[in-house]
């Protein structure tokens, strides 16, 4: 039996990059990036469907092919695979996905529940720098796009009047689209952001394969990281073209790979909207607001949701802080610590990270700690005993102004993580 | 009773199958008969199972899930019966595309997924999954003249001196409702393919029945990186490869051991006629373009001087 692991996200968030890491991590040479072959394709894929089925997904409706959908999937891990040629061994099966996470009219998971998949890793950017990529990669204007990601029936391949090339996918807004996976108590989920992936390639890469179960060596992530460096992927893509580029005389796929690129795209009015239009997921995600326009402090950022690092914040950003307050210049500083509530952990103060839309979370410093604290899943709360001991400490302190679950407040699927 | 010619066979149906060649020979004896029965939700002698059919024996089940249900046997027999309360009339092109197709497979018919035209005396034939533009390039290739022999499904038989030899399958073509208005077909526009769908019968301005020779057979790309737009011939064993992943379903050929089949027959009919891929950009806008490719194509390999 195969274990599949979506790699959720929105359009350009970083999934197609984070499949060429995959990819290259046993490879003897950088993989072609016009041959993913080995890579277990897209969910949404037509050629999945007819080849399952024997009969063409082109002649359902979209609803009456979506309420088929989730059994394609359960036959995948019972070996029909009709893409897989005999004798690929990985036990591990990435699938791409930008479908949010929605369920079929009798209740069931598109995508399949618990016994399709073993988990999703769930790839998130920010909304800023995704506007500015999609809209280059769509053909459409910028605030065509926002208006795209702002709303709450947008669908790729969704029209009625034509056979698009793959099966329609929901993607209900920026925030929905987040908010239908972090929502979901189905599966278990690991967070990787774009903007992390950056700055720390190895070790986000690394976090997430623990997650999924594969186990890979130092030297593997390295040559991995080395092979799909982002300049090396710009280059075989200079050199030969990307299948995935859009259709247009030197659009380029691989096009500024930057974090922050979205600051010289987009003008203060559309970021503005943006912050408006999805200021809650930005917060619960680490996405400053819209008025921050300083860069983000990655490994800080890290230190926050207590992976290693404890984050040092301004007193704005204590559970006083309100919205349309910013930070002020203020030097009164205080530690951001950890404490045990009865049998959980919580975070005071915190609403630095998933604050409330307007609280400016600067941060300042970081230094290491230890790792998260280990717990227990309580049988009451879903846990097999055995299974799983490590939650990650989260943001739920009833005196916090956010008040919000930390999305990255989750199982980690009983993968103990590297020691 | 309904009587239909599809891929030289003589077929009787009691269920309307738009979009096929009535019979000229209404009371000949047919080869295939359709009828309305029984059909068991499992069969019981095991077999190889799918997701959503059961291959046992000679006998074939394909459920589709909440419309109809068929059982197909020995290539001489299409069983359906409604799933629930299902319009059997929303369930036709199940039996007349689907059906049929996966009954052509256990015939030992070469079958691809592909549509049709006629060029001269000869015919050429375009292959693809479903999206590929099959319909729409055989469509636009209609509108300049060249007579619709089939779409969707193509099944070559071999005479018995070796030679491949095309069906003619089809006398509609099927369009969703954005080609049908890009190629300004609305004239031609008749019932939807299901109820509930915008894709659209559509009455070809000019259809053949008569069986013909393949003189090209094109694998449809989509001009992407690593592939270029334009006509390639590949290999021979490129090309018969490609040819068998063009079967109507595939993964069939593997389960019904028909792989030596195919190979075979992709030998006969590259030397016959020619393997090519044909990549190109999938918009209407380069449609013209790609019909001047695939003349200049038929002038260079002498198929538009072959008229008799």
């Amino acid at each position: 039996l195969r274990r599949i692991i979506w790699l959720a996200s929105y359009p350009k968030s970083g999934n197609t990059w984070f499949r060429l890491l995959i990819a290259n991590l046993r490879a003897e040479q950088p993989v072609d990036i016009n041959d993913l072959r080995g890579l277990g394709g897209i969910a949404s894929s037509r050629v999945l469907f007819d080849e399952q089925m024997l009969f063409p997904a082109g002649l359902l409706t979209h609803e009456e092919c979506d309420r088929l959908r989730p059994c394609i999937y359960e036959a995948l891990t019972r070996g029909t695979d009709p893409l897989v040629e005999p004798g690929q061994t990985d036990t591990v099966r990435f699938i791409k996905t930008h479908d949010a996470w929605t369920r079929t009219g009798e209740g069931k998971p598109l995508l399949g529940g618990r016994d399709v998949a073993s988990g999703a890793i769930l790839i998130v950017r920010d909304p800023r720098a995704v506007a500015a990529s999609l809209a280059y990669h769509s053909h459409q204007t910028t605030d065509e796009t926002i208006a795209f990601m702002a709303n709450p029936q947008a669908t790729f391949c969704g029209q009625t009047d034509r056979q698009h090339n793959q099966l329609r996918q929901q993607l209900p807004g920026w925030s929905g689209y987040h908010r239908s996976w972090l929502g979901q108590r189905d599966l278990p989920l690991h967070l990787v952001r774009y903007e992390e992936l950056h700055a720390d390639t190895a070790g986000t890469l690394q976090r997430a394969l623990a997650f999924a179960g594969m186990a890979v060596t130092a030297h593997e992530v390295a040559q991995a990281v080395r092979f799909a460096d982002f300049a090396a992927l710009q280059e075989q893509e200079r050199a030969k073209g990307f299948r995935e580029a859009p259709p247009e005389p030197q659009g380029h796929f691989f096009r500024r790979g930057l974090s922050a690129g979205w600051r010289d795209e987009l003008t203060p009015e559309q970021i503005a909207r943006i912050g408006a239009e999805h200021a809650g997921m930005m917060a619960r995600l680490g996405y400053g607001p819209a008025r921050d326009t300083g860069p983000i402090d990655v490994p800080a950022l890290r230190g926050a949701v207590g992976l290693g690092s404890r984050a040092v914040l301004p007193a704005s950003c204590s559970p006083c802080c309100r919205p349309g307050r910013a930070a002020s210049g203020s030097s009164r500083r205080r530690p951001q610590v950890w404490r045990r509530f009865g049998s959980g952990w919580r975070c005071i103060p915190s609403a630095g990270l998933f604050g409330v839309a307007g609280c400016r979370p600067r941060i300042h410093a970081s230094r290491p700690v230890g790792r998260g604290p280990r717990l227990v899943r309580p049988a009451s709360r879903g846990g097999s005993a055995g299974r799983c001991a490590r939650w990650r400490p989260a943001c739920r302190s009833a005196r916090c102004a956010c008040n919000r679950r930390s999305p990255l407040m989750r199982c980690c699927g009983g993968v103990a993580s590297p020691a | 009773v309904f009587t239909y010619v599809v891929s030289g066979l003589q077929v009787s149906s009691d269920l309307a199958l738009p979009g096929l060649i009535p019979s000229p020979n209404p009371h000949g004896a047919a080869d295939v008969a359709i009828r309305a029965g029984n059909v068991p939700p499992a069969l019981e002698d095991g077999g190889i199972r799918g997701l959503n059919w059961q291959m046992a024996g000679d006998r074939f089940l394909l459920t589709i899930p909440g419309i109809l249900r068929m059982l197909l046997t020995g290539g001489r027999e299409i069983r359906y019966q409604a799933e629930g309360d299902a319009e059997l009339r929303d369930a036709a092109i199940f039996v007349s595309g689907t059906g049929f197709g996966i009954l052509l497979h256990q015939r030992g018919r070469i079958v691809l997924h592909a549509s049709a035209v006629q060029v001269r005396d000869s015919a050429v034939l375009f292959c693809g999954p479903s999206g590929a533009g099959k319909s729409t390039l055989a469509a636009a290739l209609v509108d300049r003249g060249h007579a619709l022999l089939s779409d969707d499904l193509c099944a070559i038989s071999m005479t018995p001196g070796g030679r491949p030899l095309v069906q003619a399958d089809g006398r509609q073509l099927k369009l969703w409702d954005n080609a049908i208005d890009r190629l300004a077909l609305t004239e031609r526009r008749a019932d939807p393919v299901r109820g509930r769908l915008r894709k659209f019968y559509v009455e070809p301005r000019v259809a053949t029945a008569a069986p013909l020779t393949p003189a090209a057979i094109y694998m449809l790309r989509e001009a992407r990186p690593p592939h270029p737009p334009g006509i390639v011939r590949p290999s021979l064993v490129d090309g018969a490869t490609m040819m068998r992943g063009n079967a109507y379903r595939p993964s069939l050929v593997r389960r019904m051991d028909q792989k030596d089949l195919y190979f075979r027959a992709a030998v006969a009919i590259a030397r016959e006629a020619g393997l090519f891929t044909l990549t190109r950009a999938m918009n209407f806008a380069d449609m013209p373009a790609v019909i001047g490719w695939l003349e200049a194509h038929w002038r260079e390999t002498g198929l538009l001087e072959r008229a008799a």
